[in-house]
């Protein structure tokens, strides 16, 4: 089994999947950089308001989500996911996830600061990655 | 009015496609929306602002589903990922 990738923003490898989730129901395609940092797989804030979901309709994580940015954001559950990797040699490869983490960042007034948090991109974490050898490639330009 | 129903399968193309395209168009956009975000649909820039919530607001009032599209920073160069 295998699953391929592109280079990209910052030269991190990135992966191409749809994910569904049951609570909020919503189903809806995602880029997520590779993280071997990131304990588990989240979605930050501007995929969150792309696909249209809220955050009321989650529920808050017991856990608290500490970063190199700090400790800043609030962790949401969405429950139920299934996130199918599209570019793998096997035909709709699904992995699935009792929830996965809404980051949910401060609303900050700098605009600086403010942008720089808009551009995170979501992380597919170690909760998926631990199944995988992960393997690099040349970067690309962007 | 027809409602229009969009498999994920086609809705994952577009998006793909989208992304693909900001990336190929990456070096034309750098000029044109440093430190902005741009959304792609259907492989061409649709709006642009500095705010990404600001954008999608917009958007979303404009064309309603967002799924396939690509909203994406353009760098400036002055920031640096470390996740």
């Amino acid at each position: 089994m295998k699953i391929s990738g592109e280079r990209a923003k910052g030269g991190l490898g990135y992966l191409y999947c749809t994910v569904t989730g049951t609570s909020p129901a919503f189903s809806s395609p995602i880029r997520f950089a590779v993280d071997t940092g990131a304990e588990a797989t989240c979605m930050m804030d501007r995929d969150i308001a792309r696909i249209g979901l809220k955050y009321s309709q989650m529920s808050k994580s017991p856990r608290q989500l500490i970063g190199v940015g700090g400790a800043g954001p609030k962790s949401l559950l969405i429950r139920g996911v299934t996130i199918e990797f599209s570019d793998s040699d096997t035909p709709d490869h699904r992995e699935t996830l009792e929830s996965i983490i809404a980051v949910r960042h401060p609303r900050y007034r700098l605009p600086r600061k403010k942008a720089v948090i808009e551009q995170l991109p979501s992380l597919l974490g170690v909760d998926i990655l631990h199944k995988y050898r992960i393997r690099s490639m040349i970067a690309m330009s962007t | 009015m027809e409602a229009t129903i969009v498999s994920d399968k086609d809705r994952f193309k577009a998006f793909h496609q989208n992304m693909e395209w900001f990336r190929d168009h990456y070096p034309e956009l750098k000029k044109k929306y440093a430190d902005e975000f741009v959304a792609v649909n259907n492989q061409r820039v649709v709006d642009s602002d500095a705010d990404s919530y600001k954008l999608i607001h917009r958007l979303r009032k404009q064309y309603g589903d967002l799924r396939s599209f690509a909203i994406e920073h353009v760098d400036d160069g002055k920031v640096e990922l470390i996740l």
